[in-house]
């Protein structure tokens, strides 16, 4: 069944688009900086997006800076909104249902897919993001040779080695996952009570909308430790040196909870649903 | 249960059942996961009272700090990487490992200041400027900086000016894991603006891990520092060496860091060696852009402004603050958050600033003091 | 092969099936109809488990439904109120994914069974385009395909023939005809008569939820006590009869009588001759219009009352 989803996920060029969509942004954005190197001032603006200037190989992180705030959650949330409820309403659920395949494992097979996607569109970002930073911005010390990227500074100043920007790089795409897969939890959990793809979407990203704003806002301080949102950016700290990883590990902990909570509600909700459509 | 009947319209089935059960679990998983928090806040404090605090300065250490200020300072020219800690919430890396060899970091989104003690000189690092600083030399005179806010150096700060306060015990408190007793001191003088500063520490090596300052008048603290993560070992080298100057990043070494140390090298101005019965504390030989008069809670910071910056920093001050009367041909103006308090002094040749948890009464009277003072 | 009990499923306040003791029996071809909302794709998607029953009990190939209907729907064959497909794929490739999504169905003879199934539907020269420039007839076709992927031993068709041209409808009977010859049980609905009379064996008949008939067709199709006469001098076997004609059409005659053999002999007696002579059956029509309380329109108006 996971082979199946995957296969449908990759046969449809929706996915490209989106794909397409997640990568043009930071490129447009690149375009904008090289021509005019007009950097947003420190604090403002999108994270890394002033240390590009002075080198490239930081683009990737900058891009996932970019494209993490709404554009990705968004792509998430229409997708695992449009899961079931997609299939509700194109009629392909039921014949899946009488193939047969089990509820549970649909929606296990769905979430994966969703995962699959989201590893996809951030390698296709990382990748033409460098490819964007190298060629518009350029490296700042070419230390050993072209083929090697350069040396990065970290938001500690220490240097990151390439390596340790490779590694540091990987766990910031498996944070941005983890991140997303509380996105797809939610969406999918709505997805299986009702029939509208759409609505599930946007009931998706009223929950995170409402979250951002909580998050932001002070007398809501009780309940931030425990909104959706309020760990999505701890990626950058990856690049600090040392690693912070305090809201790294709360940032994975309450998108697991999420994850189990919503899953089991989906679960729990669909297992006994009528397919009447 | 209405959530089994998320099934909009379809009424009881012969799954119906299997659905509730489904739920419970499900109810009872998120309910226990949401219990674990809450779990923790509840478990019982174990800690014996305290009746002072004496930690040693070579006690190593390492955590995660987070200060919350509520005074509500405007944002004043050159001066708002201090106001904004007193005002927000700040969040620091600090790693300690002598007195001549620590680090903090403050932790923007995006964006990192850090502060880097080496027994050779200090460095700082603002990832947003690129610009890796080293000070060199002891900063006779300088603005107090985030890293003066975490709970050890604030707590030095205050135990050191607290003589003859009343010292009364709390209830203890879990800080960053720790069963910290607590200790609150209230100060005798009645010119400061202190209510009481509540202290927890460290049982074991007596580091104060949290703080709370409550200003008269009111009954939440209006600014708290604590540890959110306290380790005890000894930090490593590697995290205690500054980054090294080289092509792509700024590097400037200077004497003086901030404005304070600027006006204090180009413009030094002599002070009154009291005011309004205060007696000038710190007397640095020779002259000085800054004094502090007074002891413990209720003394203030007096600083000469050279001109320009002066009329900028009286204009902003006098915009959010109320005037007070001062000796004609100068202007007093005045800004009171509660907790601390600012007063600006303007007169044609020259701008001071006051600043110090001390009563809006007791400034009015520097203000008149320190006009005379002038002509 | 099929027999539920007591079998009720209420939305909210509207009650779509209510009551109905089904039994399809191994080797049928079991014909259900029903006007529209009669409730016939409900009762079709409980016996799949899509939908769960307020009340009864249903048991499908010697399981029970909806516990254990995952060890049953490998062999079912199942059409659901049209065909579902993924209109950006192909045919072939929506086929393929079915197939892959549910257990068993080897990998190695895929292409074989896909082939054999679009073969038997007609889609044999089916080419690659999606689904979603397919015309209705060629969906509702690939849905047939789809649910002979795997030879199954029970097929439940909801309206197997919707958008099929008369010679489409044609070809589906035969293949069901075939099928049920090589032992497959076919349970379909359908509010076509002409369809059911020519094709099935068994019927149902629903009304607003209740199943009101159900029997063998030749049980149905009671003599109504008349026969049916060909004759060339039809004036005299009107004399002859007296009163007993009911209806005269050119050379035939409608007589009411119990025995077209006594009949013939008695007119063949009086020198009439007979060209032809059959005992007139009721036909399913007339079974369906007996058993049923209104027309679809006058359930719609309650419904909407
Ligand atoms: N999901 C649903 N929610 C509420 N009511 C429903 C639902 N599905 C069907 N019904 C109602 O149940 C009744 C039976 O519907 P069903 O689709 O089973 O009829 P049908 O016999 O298949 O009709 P048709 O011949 O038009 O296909 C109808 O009154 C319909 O309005
Ligand atoms: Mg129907």
């Amino acid at each position: 069944m996971i082979r199946v989803e995957l296969a449908k996920l990759f046969r449809r060029p929706r996915t490209y688009v989106i794909a397409g969509l997640l990568c043009a942004l930071p490129l447009i954005v690149a375009i904008f900086l090289a021509t005019t190197r007009i950097p947003p001032p420190p604090g403002q603006g999108g994270a890394f997006l002033s240390a590009v200037l002075s080198n490239g190989a930081l683009y990737p992180a900058a891009a996932m800076a970019l494209v993490l705030p709404v554009f990705l959650p968004v792509s998430v949330a229409v997708l695992a909104g449009d899961a079931v409820a997609g299939e509700a309403s194109a009629g392909t659920l039921r014949y899946l249902l009488v193939r047969p395949v089990g509820r549970s494992r649909l929606l296990v097979a769905k979430l994966i897919s969703l995962v699959v996607f989201v590893l996809f569109a951030i390698s296709a970002v990382l990748v033409t993001s460098y490819l964007t930073g190298i060629t518009l911005f350029g490296a700042s010390t070419s230390s050993a040779g072209v083929a090697l990227p350069p040396d990065v500074t970290s938001l500690s100043g220490v240097t990151i080695s390439p390596a340790g920007l490779v590694l540091r790089l990987l766990g910031t795409v498996a944070y941005i996952v983890i991140s997303m897969v509380g996105v797809a939890a939610i969406a999918l959990f709505l997805s299986t009570v009702t029939d509208s793809a759409l609505g599930a979407a946007m009931g998706a990203l009223a929950v995170l909308v409402t979250s951002q704003v909580l998050v932001t806002l002070d007398a809501a301080q009780a309940i931030r430790p425990y909104l959706p949102t309020r760990y999505w950016l701890a990626w950058i700290d990856f690049f600090r040196e040392p690693v912070l990883w305090r809201d790294i590990e709360r940032g994975a902990g309450i998108q697991l909870v999420y994850l189990v909570v919503l899953l089991g509600a989906a679960w729990a909700n669909f297992l006994t649903k009528d397919v009447a459509n | 249960m209405t959530v089994a009947l998320l099934h909009v319209g379809t009424g009881r089935t012969v799954v119906t059942a299997q659905g509730l059960r489904r739920w419970a679990l499900v109810l009872g998983v998120a309910l226990l996961l949401a219990a674990i928090p809450v779990a923790i806040n509840l478990w019982p404090v174990h800690a014996k009272a305290l009746d002072r605090i004496s930690f040693s300065s070579s006690q190593p250490y390492s955590g995660y700090v987070q200060s919350a200020g509520l005074l509500g300072l405007p944002a004043l020219p050159n001066l708002t990487q201090v106001t904004a800690p007193l005002s927000g919430t700040t969040e620091m890396r600090t790693w300690y490992a002598s007195p001549r060899s620590w680090r903090v970091d403050v932790l923007g989104e995006g964006t990192e200041r850090d502060l880097y003690q080496t027994p050779e000189a200090q460095y700082s690092w603002d990832f947003g400027d690129n610009q890796l600083i080293r000070i060199e030399g002891d900063q006779p005179v300088r603005l107090p900086r985030a890293a003066d806010l975490t709970p050890p150096e604030l707590v030095r700060w205050l135990l050191s000016a607290a003589e003859g306060d009343k010292v009364t015990g709390l209830a203890a408190k879990r800080v960053a894991g720790v069963d910290a007793p607590g200790l609150r001191l209230t100060p005798a003088s009645p010119d400061t603006t202190v209510a009481h500063v509540d202290i927890w520490a460290d049982p074991r090596h007596g580091l104060p891990l949290q703080a709370e300052i409550t200003a008269k008048g009111g009954t939440r603290p209006v600014f708290v520092t604590r540890f959110l993560e306290i380790h005890f070992a000894a930090p490593g080298a590697a995290v205690l060496t500054p980054p090294a100057p080289r092509a792509g990043i700024g590097y400037t070494v200077t004497e003086a860091p901030d404005i304070l140390g600027v006006i204090n090298r180009r413009r030094p101005v002599s002070l009154p060696s009291s005011l309004a019965g205060y007696p000038r504390r710190d007397a640095v030989r020779g002259l000085s852009a800054a004094g502090v008069y007074g002891t413990g809670l209720s003394s203030f910071v007096v600083t000469a402004l050279p001109g320009r910056f002066g009329a900028a920093a009286f204009g902003q001050i006098s915009t959010y603050g109320q005037d007070v009367p001062a000796p004609s041909g100068s202007q007093a103006a005045l800004i009171a958050t509660g907790l601390l308090n600012l007063l600006v002094v303007r007169d044609p040749g020259r701008t001071y600033l006051v600043a110090g948890p001390v009563a809006p009464t007791l400034l009015e009277r520097v203000a008149t003091a320190l006009a005379e003072a002038q002509t | 092969m099929i027999r539920t009990k007591d079998l009720t499923k209420r939305y909210g306040r509207t009650t779509a099936v209510d009551g109905v003791d089904l039994e399809v029996r191994e080797g049928d071809r079991y014909g259900l109809l029903g006007p529209n909302g009669s409730g016939k794709t409900t009762l079709v998607r409980m016996l799949l488990g899509l939908v769960f029953a307020t009340r009864g009990e249903i048991e499908v190939l010697g399981r029970p439904v909806p516990r254990r209907v995952r060890e049953v729907l490998p062999s079912i064959g199942a059409l659901v109120e049209g065909p579902g497909a993924y209109p950006n794929l192909s045919g072939r490739t929506n086929l393929a994914v079915f197939d892959a999504a549910g257990p068993g169905g080897r990998r190695r003879d895929r292409r074989a069974r896909i082939d054999q199934a679009l073969e038997r539907v007609g889609l044999g020269g089916i080419d690659r385009r999606p689904v979603k420039a397919y015309s209705l007839g060629m969906r509702q076709r690939l849905g047939l395909a789809a649910a002979l992927l795997r030879p199954p031993r029970l097929l439940i068709l909801d309206e197997p023939t919707n958008g099929l041209d008369p010679r489409g409808i044609r070809e589906v009977r035969d293949l069901l005809a075939e099928l049920n010859r090589d032992g497959v049980t076919v349970f379909l609905s359908s509010h076509l008569l002409s369809e059911i009379d020519a094709f099935c064996s068994r019927v149902g008949v629903m009304d607003r939820g209740r199943l009101v008939v159900q029997d063998d067709l030749d049980d149905l199709r009671v003599p109504t006590g008349r026969v049916t006469l060909g004759t060339p001098t039809p004036e005299r076997a009107v004399a002859l009869l007296d009163g007993r004609v009911e209806h005269r059409a050119g050379e035939i005659l409608t007589v009411r009588h119990d025995d077209p053999g006594a009949l013939n002999a008695e007119l063949v007696a009086a020198g009439v001759t007979v060209t032809a002579i059959a005992a007139e059956r009721r036909t399913l029509e007339e079974v369906v219009l007996a058993a049923t309380t209104g027309s679809s329109d006058r359930v719609e108006r309650v419904e909407a009352a």
